[in-house]
């Protein structure tokens, strides 16, 4: 977060809750038009019949700062410091397609419609073209092996069914119609599963399935984390730490999810954990009684709340402690998305903690409402999950960064882990203020030294411990995922980063049948700046090329179509060469500085683009912003 | 009063029915929890993606004021009424929300004309020859059948048979029939899941004198016939679960209806007369027995409109029930209209034509005014 955000967050909270709860109450924040970025009340208040006159900032089109530096080159120019610009360009929205394909930015008309190029004709520089997309539950994707690809070209095509219902997925894949699937966990048994014990990813056998055959099996921990998190203006210290007392993740991971991930004590997830998977469980284990709060908190060591087990006696005492009890209990509205195995686990949870004075409400909601509700503050406990951007622990970290725990209707940064843990939170203000001060040193030593790693490693850890120690979130466990293939294929899984960041032609060989058949989510969209969910995601890497990649997703990024790069001291200022001779798709030539410019540009610039997060927010890439006064009518609803 | 009057009639009162139920979706759909922008973006959209999204959705103005609900309802049902169903928003971003339509139409109607045909083919029939002799060992068998048949519910029924036809189930023989299990490549093999592509290439429009398409000329369209074989055998156990509950319920009350007609007194007459008992069956019990029949009959469409949502997602037919059921869950709002405006259309269609068809079958029904 810049100091920009965070002065603007500080003014908002300075013109009061009212100046706050006027931009969400119209769902909608507080105006503006086309292009847009950060937005600044300066009005008369919410006054009834006032009209209210307001400032909003666009960006000025072409503005974006990445510019051509030669016929190969290009220059990316940064507002701050930021050392992860390498793996954030392997993200597929990053993905070059050729300059002025489609109108969507000042300057260009467009070689076909938007819909042609998002629908049936998308142009990439990627192994696989598009062939055939018949959109909807129980349609087709097709592609084939693009021959003129610049890496090694593939020998086989693709062809996913699409699927969404895990039973007939499920079904699909005991036809043998697709090579290579998952298990829904309703439908996975773990005794039938023959995996070498040890960490990291695994390969084996599974089976034997209803139709007699015996699979191969890959189980992968992915980088993620799912949480419960607390909205802390409405829940107290107490409740989330009695909570977190009969929260037992091991058992929770054995009975609810099939063993299929690992109890999750800290945010970060293992792999990214300061100092690996040793220091994580180190990090956890053996707490030796230090406060929870009090003015020199300086963290913690250990995990307080009775790791590894239902400890519904200490949840009591914390709560009797609070001044609860039988006859005073507490009302806890728990809000998690649709998903029965988080019900399970709600109503384990609901039962245990009825001992401890606490009534839990349970119910769920679809993604969307789920995200406007909690954004809005109108939960108490939130279940949510968090996967990898880019792997490093401030992607995670950033959720709990309590300035970014509360809504804020303006600018690029999305809301965190939805926590508001503002100033009137629930909490201990000394922890909070150890928080921000710890998510500072980030910040502020971004660079790739030893030292600023070292001083980044320790702010991580110590965030971990803050976290503890208000009980703003529990983790709970960190998911890994498991793909099956027969042996029509020889399947290298994908590695942590997931499947939807792997290209096919890393994973797949020697190919019978010259066709990978898989199984595919539905997506909406074949454009690589609005590819909106993991399934979309899939098949613009397996389409397009993006200036990096994480080969077949290991989690380390490596140049794509990038030749070599260099940035700056100040690591505000990156330079690309590209590859030269790289063709793209349909006799649109070669890739050229131009193309990666446009491609940048539409990110940042095109009304199309859902994905705006990625250069403004995370990469912060400068940019040119106008402000605009307009008046607004007072809100008549 | 005349046939055409009394349609037209029926025709202006319909509207209200149709503007009605518009509303009521409407205001579910616009004034409930939904939201749109939140679901297409996700968890890490960049707020100012999100309002500029609700800007393009036509909930905010673009200076951020929220629109008024009645501007938005005017918008949307003036275009709806049009037939301008506009683009669709997150089922497939700025696709026309006709053509989407218009794509997943086929898998719907074949579905539908084969669970109406299962139903009346085998469900009236039995029905008849149960009630012809009725307290027989054969009464039993038929009526008892159709009472099981209308007891299992669709959404178990379906599990159960899409279960049973895959790999390692009971009718796993099914999906390469009549080919052998290792017979390989079998062009008759269908899958359990998935649409095949020759469900929309039932038909080639072939020109009337050359045979040949050609688009300029008058066509039609020529069924294709080993398309149209592998099709109906794909969509057969889908179309048995759906039309499994109104065959049981046309058994039943075919059986009833017959029985009451063949004990009055005018196939007695008939009887005395000296009519062949085929001719008695087929002008006299059969005619009176399907009065009560048709609305069970007309009933199918509504079941076949409530029913295929369910049918499509367990064996993933990309048809409307199940574009339906994606628009809500995205949410995608223009596709869940238009769809509903179809379906109201479909059913105001339907009860109008079951009340025309009371007329034709039983000429006592008139369509006097009483008053």
């Amino acid at each position: 977060m810049t100091e920009n955000d965070k002065s603007r967050r500080t003014f908002l909270k300075a013109t009061g809750a009212a100046a706050l709860t006027a931009g969400i109450a119209g769902c909608s924040g507080d105006g503006s038009s086309e292009p847009t970025d950060a937005s600044t009340e300066t009005g008369t208040g919410t006054g009834e019949q006032t009209p209210v006159v307001k400032e909003r900032t666009e960006i000025v089109p072409g503005s974006t700062a990445v510019e051509k530096t030669g016929e190969y080159s290009f220059r990316i120019t940064l507002r701050e410091p930021f050392s992860f610009a390498v793996p954030v360009l392997a993200y597929s929205a990053f993905s070059i397609v050729p300059e002025g394909v489609v109108g969507d930015i000042q300057g260009y008309d467009g070689d076909m419609s938007y819909e042609e190029f998002s629908t049936s004709n998308p142009v990439g520089a990627g192994p696989f073209r598009f062939e055939t997309w018949e959109s909807g539950d129980g349609g087709e994707f097709a592609a084939t092996a693009f021959e003129d690809y610049h890496g090694e070209a593939a020998d086989f095509d693709l062809q996913d069914a699409i699927i969404t219902s895990p039973t007939a997925r499920f079904n699909y894949f005991l036809n043998e119609n697709a090579d290579v699937a998952g298990i829904p966990t309703e439908k996975y048994e773990p005794n039938k599963v023959d995996l070498p014990s040890g960490a990291g990813q695994r390969t084996g056998s599974y089976g034997p399935l209803q139709n007699d055959k015996t699979v191969n099996m890959a189980r992968t921990p992915t980088i993620n984390t799912f949480y419960v998190g607390f909205n802390m203006e409405k829940v107290p210290k107490a409740v989330r730490q009695a909570m977190a007392y009969v929260v037992n993740r091991e058992s929770f991971v054995e009975s609810v999810f099939k063993s299929r991930g690992a109890g999750a004590y800290n945010l970060t997830p293992t792999q990214i954990f300061p100092g690996g998977a040793s220091a994580y469980q180190e990090h956890w284990q053996g707490y030796d009684g230090g406060d929870t709060g009090g003015s020199g908190f300086d963290g913690l060591s250990g995990y307080p709340y009775s790791p590894n087990q239902n400890d519904v006696a200490a949840a009591k005492q914390v709560m009797r402690e609070a001044g609860y009890g039988p006859d005073n209990r507490f009302e806890l509205n728990w809000l998690q998305y649709e998903s029965g195995t988080w019900k399970q686990m709600a109503n384990t949870i609901r039962s245990r903690l009825e001992a401890a004075f606490i009534d839990m409400n349970i119910s769920s909601a679809a993604f969307g409402p789920l995200l406007s509700q909690s954004e809005k503050g109108q939960h108490e406990a939130l279940t949510l999950g968090w996967i990898a951007d880019y792997p490093a622990p401030q992607n995670f970290l950033q959720l709990v960064d309590p300035p970014n725990t509360v809504y804020d209707a303006e600018g690029t940064q999305p809301n965190g882990a939805r926590l508001f843990w503002s100033e009137d939170a629930m909490a201990d203000e000394n922890v909070r203020q150890f928080m921000v001060d710890q998510f500072d040193r980030i910040q502020n030593n971004p660079g790739t030294s030893e030292e600023a790693k070292q001083t980044r490693a320790d702010a991580a850890v110590k965030l971990e411990e803050g976290l503890w120690a208000s009980a703003a979130m529990i983790p709970i466990y960190h998911r890994t995922d498991d793909l099956f293939w027969y042996d029509t294929v020889d399947y290298d899984a994908p590695g942590a980063m997931g499947a939807s960041r792997s290209k096919m032609v890393n994973a797949a060989s020697g190919v019978k049948g010259g066709t990978v058949n898989g199984i595919s989510a539905t997506f909406n969209s074949l454009d690589p700046i609005a590819s909106g969910n993991t399934a979309s995601g899939g098949k613009i890497m397996d389409m397009f090329d993006a200036p990096f990649n994480y080969p077949n997703a290991a989690p380390e990024a490596e140049p794509l179509l990038v030749e070599d790069f260099e940035a700056n001291d100040e690591l505000t200022q990156y330079e690309f060469k590209l590859k030269e001779g790289v063709q793209f798709q349909g006799d649109y030539g070669e890739v050229t500085a131009d193309d990666a410019v446009y491609s940048i540009r539409r990110l940042v610039e095109s009304s199309n683009s859902t994905n705006t997060y990625f250069p403004l927010s995370v990469l912060n890439i400068d940019r040119e912003e106008r402000t605009v006064t307009y008046t607004e009518a007072p809100s008549g609803e | 009063m005349n046939r055409s009057i009394y349609l037209l009639k029926r025709i202006a009162l319909a509207l209200p029915v149709i503007l009605f139920g518009l509303t009521v979706t409407f205001l579910i759909l616009y004034r409930g929890p939904l939201d749109p922008a939140n679901a297409i973006l996700g968890q890490d959209a960049a707020p100012s993606d999100v309002r500029r999204l609700r800007v393009a959705l036509g909930y905010i103005n673009p200076d951020g004021s929220p629109v008024p609900l009645w501007q938005q309802y005017y918008g949307v049902m003036s275009d709806l009424l049009l037939f301008d169903f506009g683009n669709s928003w997150a089922v497939q971003r700025n696709v026309s929300v006709a053509s989407i339509i218009v794509s997943r139409m086929p898998a719907t109607l074949w579905l539908g004309f084969w669970s109406v045909m299962v139903a009346l083919v085998v469900g009236i029939p039995t029905g008849f020859f149960a009630g012809l002799r009725a307290n027989s060992l054969s009464d039993y068998v038929a009526s008892g059948g159709g009472i099981v048949w209308r007891a299992m519910p669709n959404f178990w029924l379906a599990v159960i048979l899409a279960g049973s036809l895959t790999a390692g189930g009971l009718m796993s023989w099914y999906r390469h029939f009549p080919c052998g299990p290792n017979e390989n490549p079998c062009a008759w093999r269908t899958d359990v899941v998935t649409t095949p592509s020759e469900v929309s290439n039932l038909f080639s429009t072939i020109d009337l004198f050359t045979g040949v398409p050609v688009l300029e000329m008058l066509f039609i369209p020529v069924p294709n016939g080993f398309n149209l074989l592998i099709a109906f055998k794909w969509i057969l156990p889908a179309a048995l679960v759906l039309g499994s509950a109104s065959m049981g319920n046309e058994i039943r009350i075919g059986r009833t209806a017959v029985l009451e007609s063949i004990n009055s007194k005018y196939v007695e007459t008939a009887k005395a007369k000296g009519l062949s008992p085929r001719r008695i069956i087929v002008k006299h019990v059969g005619r009176n027995a399907a009065i009560p029949l048709l609305p069970v009959i007309m009933g199918e469409f509504y079941l076949l409109i409530g029913g295929s949502v369910l049918v499509e997602k367990v064996f993933s037919i990309n048809g409307l029930g199940n574009l339906f059921f994606r628009a809500i869950i995205v949410p995608d709002i223009p596709v869940v209209m238009a769809l509903v405006f179809i379906f109201v259309l479909i059913n105001v269609f339907v009860n109008i034509t079951q009340d025309l068809l009371y007329t034709v079958i039983d000429p006592r029904v008139t369509l006097e005014d009483t008053g």
